[in-house]
């Protein structure tokens, strides 16, 4: 459902409202951090402009780019900029943001590093704010709770969850879950929101990198989480073009980890790089597969050598394919941006 | 920096012109009164006492519903193991033709993302609803027409499908392996004067036809090896039995072909069922098979898809 405020001939959706807001004072604590930390004056104020306009362009786009085979066959190209419709992608908005720290860095003449550095924790706190409020809008849910738990199904191949409770009452409120037209769900988005902070305050406490760290290890943890839960999402999640069954969100993720290891080992010495391509790219692949393999599995319980399995394992397996691409990028982060600082 | 209270203008600017601009992360989300053309109307709500106990059959003046499981064991047999089958014959009268209907998921086109069947169905208060043709899983082909709104016409692509068309008597056409040119042709010399399409559906194929099977090696299916044809599935139907009189055929399947009906028994099972069928055509089956009755999946099928789409039949009783 759209919140919106109808003013004549122009609406003001909550939503609109609630991440402007958001924006607003993540910007305002990067601003402060930047002051404190040393960087020019003035550079809170032009990254912030940049990352606004920039983030927002970006997240349209992937959108956009997610969406062509509908513009294709609709032949509706001008649905591109009727943005009062809908469609941004969080990813987008990512890479909208890492080109104008960028731009912001040349034309201040200081590290983008730097720069990065200083907004990925407020960056953290939107992410946080933006899924909460996305579920205003009816966003960010999982499976509803009375086929999730179906206590009365015998046969392991219809089940979702280890769990049987005759009676999941407890289960059916806020903030494990949320009610729509008579139905609980799951609210994956606080799970969602609850991991933005925690990597937000580990952000935080982590000391000791260099300039780029943090921004890098910021994209390595909310890359890795993002993926078992976006694979929790029912209903709202959008997917590839082209690849219908295929949740985008998943595959920006896996290629974010991607990008992160190439750009990790490219920056290594030259004899480390091997083992590090080697150990990266077989962690990686292997995390893929797994989470591909449990995407089958979960809900629609396509693999049937494993249709028994409930979905709530092949939730926890997905994280821990998680976990694997993970270890696959943070050996060469660590070598980057912590042992060398101690070097 | 020099003039930086300008960027912080700009900002807030910008900031301003994005609340009113975003309204949700993804796309915005789509004798007897006849019931209201609008995709986003649904019909009125089944009286509690027209329901049996068993919710197998439904009754009011305006549309009469009965569901009947049974079981079916496939002639040719491969060596399948639990071959006997579950199957569902489904029967529906109505008194409108506005009352089969469809139903988007979030009730808008545009809005790419998919929805569990039975939540469309409560939302529509559907009698009976049945999985449709996923037409936003494939975006760049068929010619999409619901509840007489056009949105697609993309048949010039890589695939053309056997077309269902019901028209605004509620009545169905086939137009195969359809392109602009056939559907043209179609609306300027088959459809009957006054009447306008409701609702299409491109996946097929058309199972029966007059009474008689059709061979399903001579369709497009078969010719490009889609919807599994030729190895046993899920399925689905829609039969147009007579006037305002349709049925609706499941059997059950796995996706390891171990169970089901190849596309061509399917046909031949529909035809023993319906033998006075006028057209039987084939819906997406597979683990996209939905059985709606009065909000409840009445059917098993492994796991739980989410789909774009769904064909209603609802009451229009006040």
């Amino acid at each position: 459902m759209d919140r919106a405020l109808h003013l004549g001939f122009v609406n003001l959706y909550l939503f609109g409202v609630l991440i402007a807001l958001g924006v607003l004072c993540a910007l305002i604590f990067a601003d402060r951090g930047m002051a404190r930390h040393g960087l020019k004056a003035g550079t809170g104020a032009l990254t912030g402009m940049l990352c606004v306009l920039f983030g927002f362009v970006g997240a349209r786009a992937l959108y956009c780019l997610c969406v062509i085979d509908y513009l294709e066959g609709s032949g509706d190209y001008g649905e591109i900029f009727r943005l009062s419709n809908g469609g941004y992608v969080l990813f987008g908005a990512i890479a909208g943001v890492l080109m104008a720290c960028r731009i912001a860095g040349r034309v201040t003449k200081q590290t983008t590093g730097r720069i990065l550095d200083e907004i990925v924790i407020p960056a953290c706190g939107l992410i946080a704010f933006g899924r909460i409020a996305a579920s205003w809008v009816d966003q960010g849910r999982g499976m509803d709770l009375e086929y999730w738990f179906a206590p009365e199904e015998t046969d392991p191949a219809y089940r979702f969850s280890l769990f049987r409770p005759a009676d999941y009452s407890f289960w059916q409120r806020f903030p494990f879950a949320v009610e729509s037209d008579g139905a609980w769900y799951w609210a994956v988005f606080m799970l969602e929101a609850a991991a933005a902070i925690l990597i937000g305050l580990y952000l935080r406490r982590r000391a000791g990198m260099k300039s780029g760290g943090r921004s890098g290890l910021f994209l390595m943890l909310y890359a890795a989480c993002q993926v078992p839960l976006e694979a929790m999402k029912r209903g709202s999640v959008l997917r590839l073009p082209y690849l219908s069954f295929v949740r985008a969100n998943q595959v920006f993720c896996a290629l974010t980890l991607l990008a992160l290891l190439i750009l990790f080992v490219t920056r290594l010495p030259g004899e480390e790089r091997g083992k590090a391509i080697v150990r990266g790219g077989l962690l990686l692949i292997t995390g893929a597969i797994l989470i591909t393999a449990m995407e089958f599995a979960a809900f629609e319980k396509k693999i049937t050598q494993i249709d028994w399995m409930p979905a709530d394992v092949c939730h926890l397996l997905e994280a821990l394919g998680s976990a694997l691409m993970l270890m696959g990028v943070y050996p060469a982060w660590k070598r980057l941006y912590v042992d060398c600082e101690k070097q | 920096m020099k003039h930086s209270w300008i960027f912080w203008i700009l900002t807030a600017l910008m900031l301003c012109a994005m609340a009113f601009t975003l309204s949700s992360p993804a796309m915005a989300e789509n004798a007897v009164t006849p019931l209201p053309l609008d995709m986003l109307e649904g019909g009125k709500p089944a009286k509690a006492g027209g329901w049996n106990e068993s919710h197998t059959e439904y009754t009011d003046s305006t549309i009469h519903f009965t569901m009947e499981k049974g079981t079916y064991t496939p002639t040719q047999n491969e060596k399948r193991k639990n071959v006997e089958i579950e199957t569902v014959l489904i029967r529906v009268q109505i008194a409108d033709a506005s009352q089969i209907r469809t139903a988007m998921s979030f009730d808008s086109y545009k809005k790419r993302e998919y929805q569990e069947a039975d939540k469309m169905a409560k939302k529509k208060n559907a009698v009976l609803a049945v999985n449709g043709d996923f037409f936003k899983y494939y975006n760049n082909a068929g010619y999409v027409v619901r509840q007489g709104e056009f949105y697609r016409d993309a048949t010039g692509g890589k695939y053309q499908y056997d077309m269902l068309v019901i028209d605004s008597a509620g009545d169905f056409w086939l137009i195969k392996e359809a392109t602009t040119e056939k559907i043209n042709a179609f609306l300027s010399d088959e459809l009957p004067e006054g009447r306008s399409i409701i609702n299409t559906f491109n996946v097929g194929p058309a199972l029966v036809i007059n009474g008689e099977v059709q061979d399903m090696a001579d369709t497009v299916a078969a010719r490009r090896d889609m919807f599994q044809w030729n190895i046993p599935q899920q399925r689905i139907c829609i039969v147009q039995m007579g006037p305002l009189d349709y049925a609706v055929v499941e059997t059950f399947g796995h996706y390891n072909g171990s169970q089901g009906l190849k596309l061509q028994e399917f046909a031949e099972y529909v035809l023993s069922l319906c033998p006075d069928a006028i057209l039987a055509y084939n819906l997406d089956g597979g683990g996209s098979t939905n059985v709606i009755v009065d909000g409840t999946r009445a059917i098993k099928t492994p796991g739980r898809r989410e789909i774009s789409d769904i064909l209603y039949f609802a009451s229009a009783e006040e």
